[in-house]
Order: C-alpha cells, then sequence, then structure tokens
C-alpha cells in the first residue's frame, strides 16, 4: 500500500547513493523492501518478535543516522542481511547471558519447518515421507539449515551466502549445501523413482 | 546463465527453474533444454524433488507491524537535532542520536536532557514530584505523571497515524476520529505500541516495563492483542501477561494519591523513586519483601515513608533525597 514513486527496477546503488545524501524517501524504499525480508531471516534465529522488531528499529535508525559512513555494496541484499545478522548476534548475546560471546555466539536455534504446501511427489506415502523429511532437516547442524535456507528460500548465490555467514572461502557455502542435500538425497532418491516428467 | 554447468542444487535455486516447477511458467523453455541436454535429465529430476519437497514455512511480518516500527524510526529521525545544519556539530549530532537510539531502546530517559526548542516535535516532560495536565492537538487529552515525558509532532495531519512517545506514566483519553486527522492514534514505546480506537487508558512505561490498564474502549497492543474495559496487561521484553493486581492502585496518581496494597517495601521504594527522585536503600534484604498498605497525599510522600518505617517498626533516615530503612 505504500504510495513510493519507485518503479521496482529502479536502480539499488542509485537508491543507496540517494540514502547517503540523507533522502528519507529513499530510507523509506529501502525499509519497504528489506524489511519484511531481514525480519523472515531474523526469526528463524529466535521466537523472540519483539527482541527482532526492536534490533531491526535499532538496525535501520543506525543506518540513516550513520549513512554518511557506509559504503557502496555490490550487493544491497547481502550487505544489509550480513550487517542484520551480526546486530541479531548481539542483542541474542545480551539477552541471554550478560557479557557477550564469541561471535557466533548465542544462535541455538535455526528453524526450517517444511510448510503444508510441500509434496513429496510419490504421492503414496506422502504424510510419512514429509515427516522424514522433516527429521532429516532437523539433523542438520544450524549451519547447514542457514545455508539451504538462504540458497533454496531466499535465492542467494554462493559469494553471498558466504558474505553473509562470515565463511572464509566460498566453497565452504558450497561444501555446506553439499552434505545438506546429500543427508536429504536419500530420502529424495526413493521419490524420484516414481517421478515423471511430461 | 550457462546452466549446462549446473548441478541439480544449483537448477534448485534457480529463479527460472523454480517457477517453472513451482508455477509452470516457461515450460517451453525447458522441455526444449532437456531434450538438448539429456545429460542433464537426473540432475533436473532431482533438482525438481528438492524445490517441490524443500518449502518452508515463513514467520511474516505484518504491514501494521512494519509501519509501526518505521513510525517509531520516523519519530525518533525527525527529533529536532537532525534539522541542524552545518558541517561538524552536524555529525556530532549524529553521534549524539545515535546513542539516544540505544539508550531509548533499553532506558529511556533520554528526553530528560532536552535542551533545545524542538522544531518538528513537542516534547513535554514532568519533574520529580510534578504532574501536568496536556491537550494534544486532536483534542486527547494526557495527564501526566512525575518524572515522565511524552513527545509528539507539531503538526498533525490525516495521512500520518496520530502518535506519540512516551516515557514514564499517564492517562491517556483519546479523541475518537477528529475531523481532518488520521483515525487511528497510537501511543509509541519502545517494545510496545497501543493502538487506540476512542479510549480512556493509563500506561507505565518504566525500567524496560510497560503497564496498560484500559478504562474505557478499546485498543490493540503490539497488533495482536486486543484488550476490553479493565483489563490490565504487563510487557516486559519477549512476553506479556495479564496482571491480577488492583486498577486503583495503578491510577491513585490521577487523584494525586499515593496507595498501596500488599505492596512489598522494595516496590513501594521503587515507585517513590521514580516519581520524586529519592534513593532510598534497605539496610537488608529480609525489610525489601515486607508488605506495605496504606495511603498519602502525593503532595507530601513524607506520609506514607513515615507509614512504612512506622507500621513494620523500622528507622528513617534521610539526608536530602537519600532515605535508609533500617
Amino acid at each position: 500500500m505504500s504510495s513510493s514513486p519507485y518503479n521496482p527496477q529502479q536502480d539499488e546503488q542509485f537508491l543507496w547513493v540517494r540514502l547517503r545524501n540523507g533522502d528519507r524517501d529513499a530510507f523509506g524504499e529501502i525499509y519497504r523492501r528489506y524489511f519484511p525480508l531481514l525480519f523472515r531471516y531474523c526469526i528463524r534465529f529466535t521466537t523472540d518478535r519483539a527482541l527482532v522488531k526492536d534490533m531491526l528499529q535499532d538496525f535501520f535508525s543506525q543506518l540513516f543516522v550513520q549513512r554518511a559512513g557506509l559504503s557502496l555494496p555490490v550487493s544491497l541484499k547481502s550487505y544489509l542481511m550480513v550487517a542484520a545478522r551480526r546486530k541479531l548476534f548481539r542483542y541474542l548475546d545480551k539477552s541471554a547471558h550478560g557479557p557477550a560471546s564469541l561471535d557466533e555466539g548465542t544462535a541455538s536455534t535455526f528453524a526450517l519447518e517444511l510448510s503444508p504446501e510441500s509434496i513429496l511427489i510419490n504421492r503414496q506415502h506422502t504424510e510419512n515421507a514429509t515427516r522424514l523429511l522433516q527429521q532429516k532437516l532437523n539433523a542438520l547442524t544450524l549451519r547447514q539449515k542457514e545455508a539451504v535456507y538462504l540458497r533454496f528460500y531466499e535465492g542467494l548465490s554462493y559469494e553471498e551466502i558466504a558474505d553473509i555467514m562470515v565463511l572464509k572461502e566460498v566453497k565452504y557455502a558450497r561444501t555446506l549445501i553439499y552434505r545438506a542435500i546429500a543427508e536429504l538425497k536419500e530420502l529424495l532418491a526413493q521419490d524420484e523413482s516414481a517421478l515423471m516428467f511430461r | 546463465m550457462n546452466y549446462s554447468e549446473f548441478d541439480a542444487a544449483d537448477f534448485a535455486a534457480d529463479d527460472l527453474f523454480r517457477a517453472w516447477v513451482l508455477e509452470e511458467t516457461g515450460a517451453a523453455f525447458w522441455e526444449g533444454w532437456i531434450t538438448a541436454h539429456p545429460e542433464k535429465e537426473a540432475a533436473l529430476q532431482d533438482a525438481r524433488a528438492l524445490v517441490l519437497a524443500l518449502r518452508f514455512r515463513t514467520n511474516e511480518i505484518s504491514m501494521e507491524e512494519m509501519d509501526a516500527v518505521k513510525d517509531q524510526i520516523d519519530l525518533l529521525l525527525d527529533e529536532p537535532v537532525i534539522k541542524k545544519n552545518n558541517g561538524t556539530a552536524r555529525r556530532r549530532w549524529y553521534y549524539a542520536l545515535a546513542a539516544a537510539a540505544a539508550v531509548l531502546l533499553f532506558a529511556g530517559i533520554w528526553y530528560a536532557q532536552g535542551s533545545e526548542p524542538p522544531i518538528e516535535n513537542i516534547l513535554v516532560q514532568t519533574g520529580f514530584g510534578e504532574t501536568k495536565t496536556l491537550q494534544l492537538p486532536d483534542g486527547s487529552i494526557v495527564q501526566l505523571n512525575a518524572n515522565s515525558s511524552v513527545s509528539y509532532p507539531r503538526k498533525w495531519t490525516k495521512e500520518n497515524v496520530r502518535a506519540v512517545t512516551l516515557n514514564g506514566e499517564a492517562y491517556f483519553n483519546v479523541s475518537k476520529s477528529p475531523a481532518g486527522l488520521h483515525p487511528k492514534f497510537r501511543v509509541l514505546m519502545p517494545q510496545v505500541t497501543i493502538e487506540v480506537k476512542g479510549t480512556a487508558f493509563n500506561v507505565y512505561h518504566r525500567h524496560d516495563q510497560v503497564k496498560v490498564l484500559l478504562e474505557e474502549g478499546k485498543i490493540v497492543v503490539n497488533d495482536s492483542l486486543d484488550m476490553k474495559p479493565g483489563d490490565m496487561m504487563s510487557f516486559t521484553p519477549g512476553a506479556h501477561h495479564r496482571l491480577q493486581a488492583d486498577p486503583v492502585q495503578l491510577t491513585a496518581w490521577k487523584q494525586h494519591r499515593l496507595l498501596f496494597r500488599d505492596t512489598p517495601l522494595i516496590s513501594v521504594a521503587q515507585q517513590l523513586e521514580d516519581i520524586y527522585g529519592y534513593k532510598i536503600q534497605f539496610r537488608n534484604k529480609k525489610m525489601e519483601g515486607l508488605l506495605f498498605t496504606g495511603a498519602g497525599p502525593a503532595d507530601d510522600p513524607s506520609m506514607v515513608l513515615k507509614a512504612m518505617a512506622t507500621v513494620h517498626q523500622l528507622k528513617m533516615k534521610q539526608s536530602n533525597s537519600v532515605i535508609i530503612f533500617e
């Protein structure tokens, strides 16, 4: 319902430049585009909606206040995700146990739950298979889950995932996903036998 | 896009491939592509199974929640400091503002130092032991308890939700849908946003805790929780619960009364500290849990203090604003 004068194709770099010049409309547009994405990502690390909203309020306020010192990121999306994730972890540390622990500290959960829309192609035992798949998902490490989410839900590249998850090399992002896929594949392979291409 | 180097995981994350699987768009392209690349058929099958299976439940934010957070950000950014227009001073203000933003989240006392006359926002505050009644641009009445502040934009418009930021405690009597202004009215606090539909209610916001008592009408808290007249709710970061406490006690300040019923001394002391700026200490922990019932005039807290001492046979020493019970 935003009556924003921008079209979706608007160049993000230009938006960023305008933000740096203190343009509140540009700030509002960045907020509108990225708040939902950052929220649904951050809420996977905690069940505390109020904490995530507070954190993002603080995050966006600071973005505007400190705009003059911002560099021009290659990808606005991953830049914001990196920064929000870092801030979220600080918030989680603070709320969990006083003094901050080291970087990856307190994120003790990453919610990755199949939606009811998930379909396994072999419909005869869909329910059972879905439960098994959820079990497999639950058994993944936090970092595997996060990588799977970023790749398959948010459609991010391996480079962006490595950035966001603070991995030293892009290939580690690949490895995380491949290991996760291997875990799931066995299950999916059973299913695949019934798969038909039109 | 060089699809011939893609593996199953790559395809499964590819927007066009996903659109084909989930929405059956671009079928002609993909069917043609498979025919041309038979060696990729297995990868495509894996990818298709992945896309169909890996659909995740998401926890989305509502439009209203998003607007409420944006309102708070705008209110913060619109504070007069940002309107300053000279080089170095400006930079300092940003840092001050950034620091203020952090403080606001946790304590909410930064208005106390408001030294500049507001340009965009009006700030009304009360000192220790002082209450004020004010009228907002829409005719709503706000009674402000001691050591509290409200801030709101000078100009109210039809386009913007009527919004007031509160620190401390206040009683609101809100005008319903005033002509020429936005029908919604919000009370903004870091943890809690109250949305009002023509109503009278009391809000307490100190020490990271928010307590809301609704007397008339209807309000919605944080876009999700409806309150009915007589309801009293308490909000702390990440949690809320219904209070069984005594509503009379919560609004006694409006009648310029101090009123306590079976209240532990430590809580009585906290309230007196908040309202009068005292520093109250107890010689030992046991005293803090003793219960106190009593009332007195708000303009003379010494009566309540003396009653506390008498009832529990404590000695009270006072020097300036520091009071010690032993």
